[in-house]
């Protein structure tokens, strides 16, 4: 079932009437400690690891995390119980990791060397933690150079491994503008790598 | 097959069968496509980063701190908002108080002189003219 809604943050796509958190928060509505808690404890993984992964600031997650929740907390009033709560709850989220890098002054980037990154040494990275370090590392430097928007619509496919359905709930985009602008974000982070290689290996 | 949906496939996971290969041997727009998703979900995979969260009490301290702000917001922001209703009604009282306070005056003046009985002009009279000198309120100075 398809309804169109409005929301705090803008439209919000029903997808499905039988919401597995709603009596959690018609519960934390009136007030409940323990519902809120509940939520919080199935959401602040994931949102956490939304959170250090669109900011590339795994330190402050805490801090976004806790103000994250703090927001939904006081917005709880203004969920409707025909719409889906974790779309809306992504799209808080998000909307306040997109502000939180607007507000962040541009880092000086370090260019360190740049892995030459291809299916082997993507390969090789799995096991070895000084491997994954160089890829959080290399990520990190391409993530730097792209939009917010971008940063965000990569981590929900690329990382937390969403549908389209469930993006185009939380951003309110159909599924042919959300295919387009997943393509121009990667071939974005490609350009980003391509100039990052040519910069580092002059 | 369309390129939306090969599109569709690649979002929803590597596609399988024939009919996905053969559509991005003869699309190349669909073949880079898929070998951008490839190459970027390989490598967010790979240099994913993980964050945790606080714990709930710490949260909840917040959550209560931010509730008491909200009241002592709220409450003097409804002070503030009384301000100008306040200063105006200090602004009459003070009105009303200075007119009692020059009747009374009068009074007292009316009282004296019909106890005096110097003229009998003022007796019926509460708001004698300010404007002129006492002594020709009090009909002792002609000019
Ligand atoms: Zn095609």
């Amino acid at each position: 079932m398809l309804a169109e809604t409005a929301l705090w943050y803008g439209t919000v796509t029903a997808v499905d009437s039988q919401d597995p958190d709603q009596h959690l928060v018609v519960r934390a509505q009136a007030g409940d400690r323990e519902a809120f808690a509940a939520i919080y404890s199935r959401y602040q993984g994931p949102i956490a690891r939304l959170a250090a992964n669109i900011t590339r600031r795994p330190n402050e997650a805490p801090d976004l995390v806790q103000e994250i929740f703090t927001k939904i907390y006081f917005s709880l009033d203004r969920v409707r119980s025909d719409v889906p709560f974790r779309p809306w709850l992504y799209r808080v989220a998000g909307n306040h990791c997109l502000d939180y890098l607007r507000k962040q002054k541009r880092q000086p980037r370090t260019d360190s060397l740049i892995p030459e990154y291809d299916d082997g040494w993507l390969a090789s990275t799995g096991p070895d933690p000084a491997r994954k370090s160089e890829a959080r590392d290399l990520v990190d430097k391409l993530f730097h150079g792209l939009r917010p928007r971008d940063r965000w619509l990569l981590v929900m496919k690329e990382i937390e491994g969403l549908s389209l359905d469930e993006m185009a709930a939380i951003t309110g985009m159909a599924h042919s503008a959300l295919k387009v602008a997943l393509f121009r974000a990667r071939k974005r982070m490609q350009k980003q790598y391509q100039m990052l290689r040519q910069r580092t290996t002059i | 097959m369309k390129c939306s949906e090969f599109r569709e496939q690649i979002e929803a996971g590597a596609p399988t069968g024939g009919e996905p290969r053969r559509h991005a041997a003869t699309c190349r727009s669909c073949a880079e496509y898929a070998a951008a998703a490839g190459w970027s979900g390989a490598l967010l995979q790979a240099g994913q980063t993980n964050g945790a969260g606080p714990s709930f009490q710490r949260l909840w301290a917040e959550i209560q701190r931010r509730n008491e702000n909200n009241w002592a917001g709220a409450l003097s922001f409804s002070f503030m908002r009384l301000v100008p209703y306040l200063a105006a009604f200090s602004l009459i009282l003070l009105v009303i108080g200075t007119m009692g306070y020059r009747a009374g005056r009068h009074r007292n003046l009316n009282t004296v002189l019909w106890l005096a009985g110097s003229s009998r002009q003022f007796a019926g009279t509460i708001a004698p003219d300010m404007s002129k000198q006492p002594a020709a309120t009090l009909g002792l100075y002609q000019p």
